[in-house]
């Protein structure tokens, strides 16, 4: 086995009285998709909050390939090929669609070019045409980021993160809100994607997830409940019992 | 409204405060060269401050501090039996602007919303009372400047105690302080500051620091404010703790607002007009500040984003555009 690219050990998370997540451990591979699911209030966000560095651990430890980054900001982290989208669109208004994208791919400029137009910029303008196109954004490029569609600015969002050319992608529920032709296209991309990237995904779609993943984490109560590829995870009784004793919060297993 | 027909309008209206600008010296003498003069340099101030009220939406009602703080240094370091050299006194004045501002900057860029405004007022109010309290440069009494300083080019003084001559100085000054600003607003750099206000979020998660790209930002406008502050000092040849105090910040905030704080011209047209509209009222009755205030007021009311965005407004029927 490679080493991870990303991991976390005893990672938790304490609000006041309440354990959001509580002392996990995580491994990201290259070329993986590894996912993690469980019901509603699970600490599934949470967690993947403190893996990117928008939330600091109340204990534990995040590695980025044997470099203990737990002390960087997210900003620091993104730097180090970490990149993320949110569970809620986190598009930026008054930008058209390739304004935004060719912002994420700024980073990949000197500092003293940056006080060039963005669009000037030939190789911020590549990486966003080609981030824009993986998406199947192309068509809407010019369109302000304030009147796309629910499903569009989802796509958006993970172009953006395309564009920072990120070798650990941290997806947070991208499926959310998605139509069925949107959830098969933007699996189907996520799908592709891990041939450049390791990716962490967080999602609800759970036939999605066992289509794709290689391997699935189960978090309960901010707890680790199972871990493993897709079959051991789908024989696994304590995760029927997450899912089915909360039947209608999740949907049901996939058989 | 899109925001290129805003640009092209902002564009159109920097083009003709040029050209009006430039026709002053032909058109004016004496006492309205140096009102001229007055209003380039509040004007550029305004610039200056709209810098960092709109893109960075950072509401500083502290800026008039930079500005007092370059003429303050530009009275201690100024010869008083000589003129002094215009580029080195000016550049020695401006990076002590700019040093200030990094230092207030980098404290109170840390909050945000009223806390951000409460800062910068209090930060002022404490340059006021240094200078004012603290026996510093002449105290409560303010300090003079004998001489207006002169430009010296290779080998070369030229004198500036022509009202038309130092009006030439000032409206290149202002002129490049308004193209920075007009350059910086459209740069990488300037996305990323406008991102910052509007989802600072996500502005992390691409990898910048929010707080670095404001205080980077509060620096430059801290500079530019300087300078007009220097350029004040200069003209007057007088300094006073008055010049740093909370209603001097206040007056290029409404500046702002007057004109738009979303657009580079906007704060220059809402010097004009705030400044134009004083000069003509105060002729006119000893209650002048009453038409000021209507003057505000019916701008919030008829065009609260400002003159410039509502011209822009009003042209797109008059030129046939829809609306986006």
């Amino acid at each position: 086995m490679p080493e991870p690219v990303l991991r976390a050990r005893g990672l938790s998370k304490r609000f006041g009285g309440l354990i959001a997540v509580d002392n996990v451990d995580f491994e990201l591979y290259p070329h993986e998709i590894h996912s993690v699911i469980g019901p509603n209030g699970a600490g599934k966000s949470t967690f993947l909050a403190m893996l990117a560095g928008d939330l600091a651990p109340s204990a534990g430890s995040v590695m980025r390939a044997g470099r203990d980054v737990t002390g960087l900001t997210i900003q620091e982290r993104t730097r180090l090929g970490i990149g993320r989208t949110y569970q809620r669109s986190a598009v930026i208004p008054g930008f058209a669609a390739i304004d935004m994208v060719r912002l994420a791919a700024l980073h990949s400029v000197p500092i003293w070019r940056r006080l060039q137009p963005l669009a000037s910029l030939s190789l911020v303008r590549e990486k966003a045409d080609q981030a824009l196109g993986q998406v199947g954004l192309a068509g809407r490029r010019e369109t302000m980021t304030d009147i796309l569609s629910h499903g569009e600015r989802r796509r958006l969002e993970i172009a953006a993160v395309l564009a920072l050319g990120p070798q650990i992608l941290l997806l947070d529920e991208p499926l959310a809100g998605l139509g069925p032709d949107e959830v098969r296209e933007i699996a189907a991309l996520i799908d592709d994607l891990r041939q450049s990237c390791a990716i962490l995904l967080i999602e609800h779609d759970v036939d999605v997830v066992f289509a794709i993943a290689n391997r699935i984490t189960v978090l309960d109560n901010g707890r680790v409940i199972e871990s493993g590829d897709p079959d051991a995870i789908r024989r696994s009784a304590s995760v029927q019992e997450a899912y089915l004793g909360r039947e209608g919060e999740t949907g049901d297993m996939p058989t | 409204m899109s925001g290129n027909h805003l640009d092209r309008v902002d564009a159109c209206v920097l083009i003709l405060l040029a050209l009006v600008a430039a026709g002053v010296p032909f058109a004016f003498a004496g006492y309205e060269i140096k009102l001229a003069t007055t209003i380039a340099v509040q004007a550029g101030l305004a610039v200056a401050l709209g810098f960092v009220v709109g893109p960075g939406g950072m509401v500083s009602i502290g800026h008039a501090a930079f500005a007092g703080v370059a003429a303050y240094v530009f009275a201690m370091i100024a010869p008083a039996s000589e003129p002094a050299n215009l580029l080195s006194t000016a550049a020695i004045s401006i990076v002590g602007a700019a040093v200030v501002a990094a230092a207030i900057g980098a404290v109170s860029i840390r909050s945000r919303g009223m806390y951000f405004i409460l800062m910068t007022l209090a930060f002022g109010q404490l340059g006021y009372h240094l200078f004012h309290d603290m026996g510093l440069v002449g105290s409560a009494d303010g300090a003079y400047i004998n001489m207006r300083p002169e430009l010296r080019l290779f080998g070369t003084a030229i004198s500036l105690d022509e009202a038309e001559r130092y009006y030439v100085v000032v409206a290149i000054v202002v002129a490049a302080v308004i193209g920075a600003t007009w350059w910086l607003k459209r740069s990488a750099f300037g996305s990323v500051l406008v991102a910052s206000r509007d989802n600072e979020v996500r502005v992390r998660a691409f990898g910048f620091s929010p707080y670095v790209v404001r205080l980077i930002a509060f620096t430059i406008s801290g500079a530019m404010a300087g300078a007009m502050g220097y350029l004040t000092a200069a003209q007057h040849g007088f300094v006073a703790p008055e010049m740093l105090a909370w209603h001097a910040s206040a007056i290029p905030l409404v500046m702002v607002l007057i004109g738009g704080k979303d657009t580079v011209s906007g704060p220059a047209v809402g010097a004009i007009v705030l400044l134009l509209a004083e000069e003509v009222l105060q002729r006119m009755t000893e209650h002048w500040l009453i038409g000021v205030g209507l003057i505000i007021v019916a701008v919030v009311l008829f065009a609260p984003k400002g003159l410039v965005p509502y011209a822009a407004r009003l042209s797109i029927p008059a030129l046939g555009l829809r609306h986006a």
